[in-house]
């Protein structure tokens, strides 16, 4: 299963609580620099337009806190009981 | 009581993370963006053009430079640059300038006062007649022109902490920046600022008071006092020995903590701050207390509150604490 298969998986009413954690993984990060300006670019522009919480937002957050943070990403991921998408991503870790 | 909210961001942190709190401080319904210009950091103009481009609303400051290290008109070349890009949204934000990091360069602080004065001048001159020609002090600029038209108005603001600094700031800029987050500071700069607002012929309503604060906000009260004591023992260790005993604060305590900071024993440094430090140097704690003492600065006449590092320990959730809890009782 993609991340994207997962996140489609993913009831409307949780994807508001999955986005601000996300962001925190993301925000605190120590190795922001990592990070591609694509990415990052794009990042901006979904958070511009309000579209984090879609599934193309929540795919980019994941992309992006799998290469930032990939342990605490997929910890906070099965806290918050998505344990299929704590799966996809963990995988190959 | 009106006031207005700004928040500050120093871009030592990728251009996407510092964007994004800027996004969002718009639209959680903030007035004003303010990004700090260290060489050290990413560029100010940079981070602001990112931010430009991201927003439609927010007044984009910069906050602040200084005459020293950038010749005024490239300065206003630069401002004027970002405001094509977002026109009536600019502010051009300058001070003197910090003496270490100008050392650093090998720069001299010269003639700080005239130098501020002489670069809002000749910005002034480009931003609303295209040209200047100017013979001070500091600066000679026989003649000089831009090939392209300023859109949109850009007000200056001046950062002054002394006496000179500040009458100069209120008689010459459309706003004065104070590096101030106690009542008693405010006023103590309020003196000089009315004297150079008479000198000018000009009304307070004329200016924008702008409290450049150290703002430190959390539901939980410990972790908010926690966030402010890592950025307060960098302002106690910074002040001179007049303004600690203003507030009452130990000098020899505040050597302490200044040595500490000098032998990187953070630690040590953070805890020897006590609750006097926070209050004097930053407005900390729950909504609540965050209100109430932005209430007694804007009686003194403060118009725009400066949410300044640390913001809080999660600054995400803190510029939405703001929003919902401290602009809306401002409304």
């Amino acid at each position: 299963m993609s991340i994207r298969d997962a996140v489609e998986s993913i009831p409307v009413e949780k994807r508001g609580s999955l986005m601000v954690k996300l962001l925190d993984v993301i925000l605190k990060s120590k190795k922001g620099d990592v990070l591609s300006s694509d990415l990052a670019r794009e990042f901006l522009r979904l958070w511009q337009e309000d579209k984090l919480n879609t599934i193309n937002g929540l795919e980019l957050l994941l992309t992006m806190a799998k290469i930032l943070e990939p342990e605490t990403t997929v910890q906070k991921l099965s806290e918050l009981g998505f344990n299929e998408l704590a799966k996809v991503v963990g995988g190959g870790l | 009581m009106m006031v207005k909210f700004g928040v500050e961001f120093v871009p030592y942190e990728p251009f996407w993370r510092t964007a994004f709190y800027a996004i969002q401080a718009e639209k959680r319904g903030f007035e004003y963006i303010w990004v700090t210009d260290h060489y050290n950091n990413r560029n100010v103009y940079v981070t602001l053009t990112t931010i430009a481009l991201h927003t439609s609303r927010i007044k984009l400051g910069i906050g602040v430079t200084n005459p020293y290290l950038v010749n005024p008109v490239v300065t206003a070349q630069a401002a004027a640059s970002i405001s094509e890009i977002a026109p009536d949204r600019v502010i051009l934000g300058i001070g003197p300038g910090d003496k270490t990091t100008l050392a650093s360069l090998g720069v001299d602080m010269v003639l700080p006062v005239a130098a501020v004065k002489e670069c809002v001048l000749i910005a002034r001159s480009l931003f609303e007649k295209g040209k200047v020609e100017f013979e001070g002090k500091v600066f000679k600029v026989p003649s000089a022109a831009f090939y392209f038209k300023v859109k949109g108005r850009i007000p200056i603001f001046i950062g002054a902490q002394g006496p000179q600094m500040l009458r100069i700031a209120a008689k010459y800029g459309d706003g004065v920046l104070i590096n101030a987050s106690h009542p008693k500071d405010i006023k103590e700069a309020m003196k000089h600022v009315k004297k150079g607002v008479k000198a000018a012929g000009k009304s307070m309503e004329d200016i924008e008071i702008v409290a450049y604060t150290s703002l430190s906000i959390d539901e939980n009260l410990e972790k908010a006092l926690k966030a402010a004591s890592r950025v307060v023992a960098f302002i106690v260790a910074g002040s001179p020995d007049f303004i600690l005993e203003r507030h009452g604060i130990d000098v020899d305590e505040a050597k302490e903590i200044k040595k500490a900071l000098a032998d990187a024993r953070w630690k040590d440094a953070f805890s020897m701050v006590n609750q006097k430090m926070i209050d004097a140097f930053s407005i900390t704690g729950t909504p609540e207390m965050c209100i109430k003492k932005i209430e007694e600065l804007a009686k003194i006449g403060v118009t725009q509150i400066v949410a300044g590092s640390p913001i809080g320990p999660n600054v995400r959730k803190s510029i939405d604490l703001i929003s919902e809890k401290v602009i809306a009782a401002f409304k």
